[in-house]
């Protein structure tokens, strides 16, 4: 009787697991993991006769040395161009048309570098195989490899003119002194130019693993029978010795970098004189180590965008700062991997004082009494305003459900930042949020902590004011300064 | 990597025009399972000043309504460029019973959107909500078309805006070259006028022009509403009724639809520099190329998949002369081929490498090889664009303006399956093959 309990309790044990498969909360998600650790979610919805897939890997930016900065991203680039059944980019191109799939990409984010198509649901088989084959075997052909640097240079090249690149670079240069590079999945060109295949094989050997990888299909399909078609083609699929990802973690930087506040005056030729915009970002909890602190993060930001809050009201309510409405202000927290950052914005009518005094007044009031009203009573940050919520995260699921696309592009930028336990338990962790985890939540990340700010004005009221600008410290950034490598 | 900026330009996704391309003789067909299928999900109804409303039943909780206003550019003068846009943006600004911060605080507590877009055929203002929010969001909605209130310091603040934006798509080389890419084609047609603000209309447009504009917007016999949700019986009744009070007193003007002539391709290329455009160049090659009536467009269209796909192999992959390069069409009434390339590394070599692609469309064996395939890619893209509310409305509103009945998407996935290798060689040596004029402008930093 024992011996046999003691069989059957093994015999379950075994089934637990080889199989970690289950229903979520989430009507008609699914989740699986194979035994190599391979992520599988699948979401049903039969609106059209289409299955959406995607294979993410948990790295990009925020998993790069400064001396491979940017090999991600060419990495992604590469996957095209040829694996063990799809020789050359010709064969690979032929494959996604005889699919029938009209637009497919692969991006590379700070957290994740992730490639997606669509297909008719009765060739989800083959949709699967397709990204099998490219994310198991590439064959990193040594001409293509150099063919495909050209491409990849002028993407970057042309970027490095664009205004927003520009500020996001000097951005993350200055909040994240220690490793900027890990928030710039574009690099430096000579990075790119001087790169080799070896670079990129180490890449495959430690993030393209099954073990730090996710598929996630949806659409018109069935969750087990995806779940035995994924079994069958990737069950093989190995980890090697140096394999990352499971539950290796990475390094979250300094969440106190700055002494002080930085300024910075932008000269961006985008803006036409007429507005001037106010941006400043603090340090925020990153999802490896802080993920308790992104909940009430979360709410504050859900609260922040009252426009009869204490926050909204107080910034139109100034006359100097002239800021036409509640449209025009705004704050918020990005949840990141190892990169959480707190925004606060404004755009101001250029009308009355200068751009300097609004700036200057600006952070002053939000570093003092806006942010001092957040913990007080009858501004819009009670318990009875946090309840309010819950009914937001309804609504937005309706809507993020109405496409399985829309829906797992959502989970997949979560897995990649913050695992799937984060985005499946996300909604009943938000509903735990009390005024006392806010206020917490502000002692940590915004009272007097420093941060970034920046002024985006036109080129000519820059000419003409500079000197009030450096008279009260904002310093000049522009594309001879923003990038890291400079 | 494959980047989509295409659709910085006005290509509109290339091929969800193709989507909306009909063929107004042909009569609703029921040899069509999929036209079949669907078109009972549809109702029609007239409002009592006969404003058409076109139902579609969805099984969502999402309701999607969208009034659509007919005219377009033709009817606007080139020194008020921008004001419907601008107008619509106004009219979502605060009505009667509803002020903007009234509405501003709804937004917060339901979650629902309220939008406005403009175009060189028509504009549209629409709403979308969960079902339990309708009636109020609904009365809101009714209260910005019927009731604006049009005031001039939001018409201040919104002018200004629109300056800055002018200002940033002249400095933006993409969307320089969608300006000029508009001014070349057009200039000499009845769009002549642009949807957007210019230079000069952005500092001539008045509030009396805005809202002697808004008189001319509310004529019943330019209007149109579509709305996707899950309403039948009772409550589609209701919907109805709901929608004859808030629209069906909407009384009738003189509007005529414009008359729109062929648009003209002879022209001469143009360069601009914009040194923001750095080492770089964003170019795109107009051609002309039938229209969504013309029984060779889906064969054309299908044609330029397959120069697409040249296009990526010889012209990137091979000659690493560009990020980005495509095909499509510029939509409208009157519609323009276009080849688009951007973010030109080579800027010697790129028309001799497009040219040489365009010599490099396959043979009959090798378009049969293949043709299969792009129709599956085809069909793909209808049935992706149909996947949401939006996409659906998207799908209606454009068959009803440019083919006059609302299910003519429908058809289309059997056009597609009905279109031989013959029709697709035909098209293309009509459309694009050697000796096609194609006139080029080209935004560069040096």
């Amino acid at each position: 009787m024992k011996k046999r309990i003691f069989v059957e309790l093994l015999f379950l044990c075994a089934l637990v697991h080889f199989t970690f498969a289950q229903a979520t909360p989430i009507e008609g998600l699914f989740r699986y993991r194979l035994d190599n650790g391979l992520e599988l979610f699948i979401m049903e919805n039969d609106s059209a006769p289409l299955a959406y897939i995607e294979i993410a890997i948990r790295g990009g930016a925020v998993t790069q040395t400064k001396e491979n900065c940017g090999l991600f991203h060419l990495y992604e680039h590469m996957m095209f161009k040829g694996n063990e059944k799809y020789t050359n980019q010709k064969a690979c191109t032929e494959a996604l048309n005889k699919m029938g799939v009209s637009d497919w990409n692969g991006t590379t984010g700070i957290d994740r570098v992730n490639y997606f198509f669509t297909v008719p649901s009765s060739l989800v088989y083959d949709g699967l195989e397709y990204w099998s084959y490219a994310i198991r075997t590439p064959l990193m052909d040594r001409e293509e490899f150099e063919k495909e640097k050209n491409v990849v240079l002028a993407e970057i090249s042309g970027g490095q003119s664009e205004s927003g690149r520009i500020f996001a670079a000097g951005l993350f240069k200055t909040l994240f002194p220690e490793s900027p590079w890990r928030l710039d999945s574009s690099g430096a060109l000579s990075t790119i130019k001087n790169s080799t295949v070896e670079q990129l094989r180490q890449i495959q050997k430690e993030y393209y693993v099954p073990q730090n990888t996710a598929l996630f299909v949806g659409g018109d399909v069935k969750h087990d029978e995806v779940y035995s078609i994924v079994k069958k083609i990737y069950g093989s699929w190995e980890n090697g010795p140096q394999a990352k990802g499971g539950s290796v973690k990475v390094s979250t930087p300094d969440k106190a970098p700055l002494k002080n506040d930085v300024k910075y005056v932008f000269a961006d030729d985008r803006m036409g004189g007429n507005i001037i915009q106010f941006v400043y970002y603090l340090r925020g909890p990153d999802a490896e180590t802080d993920a308790v602190d992104t909940y009430p993060a979360d709410v504050w930001a859900y609260l922040l965008a009252n426009p009869s809050g204490s926050f909204l009201q107080s910034l139109t309510a100034d006359k100097d700062l002239m800021i036409p409405d509640a449209d025009y202000a705004g704050g918020g927290y990005s949840t990141m991997r190892a990169s959480g950052m707190i925004n606060f914005s404004a755009a101001m009518l250029n009308q009355g004082s200068s751009a300097v005094q609004k700036g200057e007044k600006l952070l002053k009031m939000l570093k003092g009494p806006v942010l001092e009203n957040m913990y007080k009573s009858g501004t819009g940050f009670e318990n009875e305003n946090i309840l309010k919520v819950k009914q937001t995260l309804e609504d937005s699921r309706i809507y993020s459900m109405e496409t399985a696309q829309k829906f797992l592009s959502s989970l997949s930028a979560t897995w990649a930042s913050s695992g799937a336990d984060y985005f499946i338990e996300y909604d009943s962790n938000i509903q735990k949020v009390q005024k006392t985890d806010i206020s917490k939540y502000l002692d940590k990340y915004v009272r007097d902590k420093n941060g970034v700010a920046v002024l985006f004005v036109s080129p000519s009221y820059f000419e003409e004011n500079k000197n009030e600008f450096d008279k009260y410290g904002w310093k000049v950034l522009n594309k001879d300064n923003a990038f890291w490598w400079q | 990597m494959k980047n989509n900026c295409l659709k910085n330009l006005i290509i509109a996704l290339s091929f969800l025009a193709i989507i909306f391309a009909g063929c107004a003789s042909t009569k609703a067909s029921d040899e069509d399972p999929y036209y079949k299928s669907n078109i009972g999900e549809f109702s029609t109804h007239t409002l009592s000043n006969k404003i058409p409303v076109v139902v579609k039943k969805s099984g969502s909780q999402i309701v999607v309504v969208r009034v659509v206003f007919e005219g377009g550019t033709p009817l606007i003068a080139p020194e008020k460029a921008g004001i419907e846009g601008l107008l619509l943006n106004l009219m979502l600004h605060g009505g009667r019973e509803y002020s903007y911060e009234e509405i501003q605080k709804m937004q917060y507590d339901k979650t629902f959107t309220l939008n406005s877009s403009s175009g060189k055929d028509y504009s549209v203002m629409g709403l979308k909500c969960i079902k339990k929010d309708f009636d109020s969001v609904f009365s809101v909605f009714s209260d910005a078309v019927n009731s604006p209130l049009l005031e001039q310091p939001d018409f201040d603040k919104f002018i200004l805006q629109e300056k800055d934006g002018v200002q940033r798509s002249l400095s933006d080389p993409s969307e320089q070259l969608s300006i000029e890419l508009y001014k070349t084609l057009y200039d000499d047609s009845s769009y002549k006028t642009s949807p957007d603000f210019t230079e000069q209309s952005v500092n001539s447009v008045t509030l009396e022009d805005v809202k002697a504009h808004y008189k001319k917007l509310m004529d019943s016999n330019r209007i149109k509403i579509v709305v996707v949700g899950n309403f039948e019986g009772e409550e589609l009744q209701n919907l109805i009724a709901k929608l004859d009070g808030a629209f069906g007193s909407i009384p009738a003007g003189g509007y005529k639809k414009p008359a729109t002539g062929r648009l003209n391709f002879n022209k001469a290329d143009k360069t601009i520099i914009n040194p923001n455009a750095g080492s770089s160049a964003y170019s795109a090659g107009l051609f002309y190329c039938p229209n969504r009536y013309d029984k060779d467009y889906v064969a054309f269209a299908i044609s330029l998949m397959y120069l697409d796909d040249i296009f990526f192999s010889h012209v990137r992959e091979e000659g690493g002369a560009v990020y980005s390069i495509g095909s499509g069409v510029l939509s409208g009434r009157n519609m323009a081929g276009v080849i688009s390339a951007y973010k030109i590394s080579d800027k010697e070599n790129i028309r001799r490498l497009i040219s040489e692609s365009i010599a490099m469309f396959p043979d009959k064996k090798g378009v049969e090889a293949k043709l299969d395939q792009y129709k599956n890619k085809y069909i793909t893209t209808l049935f992706d664009s149909g996947q949401n509310a939006a996409g659906v409305a998207a799908n209606i509103v454009t068959s009803l303006e440019y083919s006059d009945f609302y299910g003519t998407y429908l058809k289309r996935s059997k056009q597609v399956q009905d279109v031989s290798a013959k029709d697709v060689i035909d098209a293309y040596k009509k459309y694009v093959g050697d000796g096609t004029k194609i006139f080029w402008v080209t935004v560069t930093g040096d």
